[in-house]
């Protein structure tokens, strides 16, 4: 995908908020790599900083300081309008609420980052299909996401996360609106995509959703205090792919 | 741009209550401005018709009784002819209207008789049948007299037929040599020109018996100067009154003037109301527009983290403002030709008898005009606030 060494290289990046006089440390200086093509579980008691960590990583946050290197450029200091750049290019971002827009069909909510990237409706339209068929969802195309299970507005979400070709796939508690048959599909299609060489960085609360991943980032209190494989082997899932 | 005003129609379509509510308040009152507008200009179209009835060549002049009627203020018939000898004036003669009963033939009517001098600008209207008093009739105090088309509809005549007619009013009788054109019905349904017109001569001696006079008709040469020439006279009628009393005159500008000044305060107030809706609509817009963006905080959000730049939201929350704009006022303008039209034809017409061409192209302009200034005025602030959201709050927000 890119000849550069690290997919993600964050050096001793911290973030506060300040709201008023109160000032909270969300993150008290991060450092860490992933390679390309890693499959990376980010864990960690609620309040720890598992969400500011990816809002950084995903650049729709700054941090206050240290530095972030996204597939070998430095972006910890870009303005907005750069940040959305390197959003639309270089990253796919998953949320746990799924986040599409509602009476907007699948196709239309898949080819939203390249309608932002300029790309004409035809081109728009035709990856957004090919994407659908990606995640197993060409025969819901035309559907909105209100016709659509859960497990399948989430897949829609996967297919417009990767629809500009990213970088990084980041996903915030992907499965955490899922019952565990629709989260063991998704990350079925997680392990998927890593094998085909995409690198995941994904939140969890799940001992059991991390095992998928192939190594896990353990958070306490603004700092990564464990980063090794996952606790349990791996499930059926993964040695399926 | 074709992309983004795809995506704007989409996004209006696909939230199409909302759409609709946003573009109601505009509809309503783009069509109300414009329909206004039309019966506006309908009503002054009505108006001016009325300005017909006055001959274009005379003025009248009579003492100002706002301060209360004086008898003394009546003058005298050498005081008309003095004034008939004044410089631009043609020929002056003692005016006044009278109701009598007329017949001719089997039919009677009430109509109003007036002298005329000998000359046809005194006539308000042309003839369509026949000839005007001439001044031969006035020196020969020739029972002759012309009618209007008001007294042949009246009479139940044929106006053509009538020509040569003896035509009986109280005890006197007259012949009729001519007969005036129907003039153009106004909404003022006040006629002022008199039915049966006759020889000051005739008049005179039939009507007035030497009393003193109230009125006095002046057919003046030159139209251009009769301002000066009105005001010679009225200082003339006042001095010859021993410059006690004050005197007016009237002539078919001065009423123009009076209509006009009666039109330029309901083109102003329509215009004010007008104006008012419109601020009206485009405040209803603006607050729908910060309702949508509210409302519409997460999907913002979600356009935003999928990577849309300040400046792409921006433009789209415009599209969509000027989207909403556009077809809210083309279809308002269009309702209100509609409205001014229905009315107009339907209702206006049977008043005034005018039907006034539609304004399309003020319509259009305004529209046009209307929808630009509610895209800039009412949408740049909705669309600026859109662009502004952060990401991440926007994506928390409930
Ligand atoms: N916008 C903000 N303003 C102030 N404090 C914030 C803000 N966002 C997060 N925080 C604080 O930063 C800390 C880390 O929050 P964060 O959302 O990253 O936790 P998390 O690990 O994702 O938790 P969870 O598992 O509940 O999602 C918390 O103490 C939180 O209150
Ligand atoms: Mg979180």
């Amino acid at each position: 995908m890119n000849d550069s060494a690290f997919a993600i290289d964050v050096r001793d990046v911290t973030k506060t908020y300040t709201s008023g006089s109160l000032e909270v440390q969300a993150l008290r200086g991060v450092s860490f790599t992933i390679a390309h093509g890693e499959y990376v579980a980010i864990m960690g008691p609620s309040g720890s900083g598992k969400s500011t960590l990816m809002n950084v990583l995903g650049c729709l946050d700054r941090a206050t300081s240290g530095t972030y290197f996204l597939d070998g450029a430095d972006v910890s200091g870009l303005d907005d309008n750069a940040l959305a750049q390197i959003r639309l290019k270089k990253l796919g971002f998953i949320f746990q609420g799924f986040n599409l827009l509602a009476r907007t069909d699948a196709v239309k909510n898949v080819a939203l980052p390249l309608f932002y990237a300029g790309v004409p409706l035809k081109e728009r339209n035709a990856a957004a299909l090919a994407q659908l068929a990606e995640v197993g969802l060409s025969d819901r195309a035309r559907h909105k996401p209100n016709e659509l299970s859960g497990g399948q507005q989430q897949r829609v979400a996967i297919a417009r996360a990767l629809v500009n070709d990213p970088a990084v796939l980041l996903a915030d508690e992907p499965t955490g609106n899922l019952d565990s048959k629709t989260s063991a599909e998704i990350l079925s299609l997680f392990a998927r995509l890593n094998g085909a060489g995409r690198t995941i960085i994904m939140v969890t609360h799940d001992e059991e959703v991390a095992s998928h991943a192939k190594r896990v980032l353990r958070m306490l209190d603004g700092l990564v205090v464990s980063d090794a494989p996952p606790a349990k082997p791996a499930g059926a899932v993964l040695t399926k792919s | 741009m074709m992309n983004y005003l795809r995506e704007a129609l989409s996004v209006l379509f696909v939230n199409r209550l909302r759409t609709l509510l946003a573009l109601l308040g505009l509809v309503v009152g783009v069509a109300a401005v414009i329909a206004i507008q039309v019966l506006g200009q309908a009503t002054a179209g009505a108006l001016s018709g009325s300005l017909r009835f006055i001959s274009q060549d005379t003025f009248v002049i009579f003492p100002d009784t706002q301060k209360g009627f004086d008898a003394k203020a009546l003058f005298t018939l050498k005081n008309v002819a003095a004034i008939g000898r004044m410089p631009n004036v043609t020929q002056a003669i003692p005016y006044s209207q009278i109701p009598v009963i007329a017949r001719a033939g089997s039919q009677t009517a009430k109509l109003n008789l007036a002298p005329m001098g000998g000359d046809p600008r005194f006539l308000a209207q042309p003839l369509d049948f026949g000839r005007s008093v001439s001044q031969a009739d006035v020196d020969a105090r020739a029972p002759v007299c012309v009618l209007s088309a008001n007294a042949v509809s009246k009479l139940q005549a044929d106006g053509e037929a009538l020509i040569g007619r003896t035509l009986r009013v109280s005890s006197n009788h007259c012949t009729i040599v001519g007969v005036l054109h129907q003039p153009p019905t106004g909404a003022l349904n006040y006629d002022f020109s008199p039915d049966i017109l006759i020889p000051y001569s005739v008049f005179q001696r039939e009507q007035m018996h030497g009393a003193k006079l109230f009125e006095t008709e002046v057919l003046v040469e030159d139209t251009s100067q009769m301002t000066a020439t009105e005001k010679k006279v009225t200082d003339y009628l006042k001095s010859a009154t021993g410059n006690k009393f004050s005197y007016r005159a009237i002539d078919s500008r001065i009423i123009a003037g009076f209509l006009d000044k009666a039109f330029g305060i309901i083109s102003l107030v329509v215009g004010a109301i007008g104006a008012i809706s419109l601020v009206v609509a485009g405040i209803g817009i603006m607050n729908i527009l910060l309702v949508s963006i509210v409302e519409r905080t997460r999907e913002i959000g979600v356009r935003k983290a999928i990577g849309a730049r300040k400046s792409q939201i921006l433009v789209q929350f415009f599209f969509e403002a000027a989207l909403l704009a556009i077809f809210g006022c083309s279809l308002g303008a269009a309702l209100g030709l509609l409205a001014g039209w229905y009315v107009n034809s339907h209702y206006i017409i049977k008043i005034s008898g005018v039907i006034v061409p539609l304004p399309w192209a003020q319509a259009v302009t305004l529209a046009m005009v209307f929808a630009a200034v509610i895209t800039l005025a009412f949408g740049t602030y909705p669309a600026y606030r859109a662009a502004a959201l952060d990401p991440i709050e926007a994506l928390r927000y409930e």
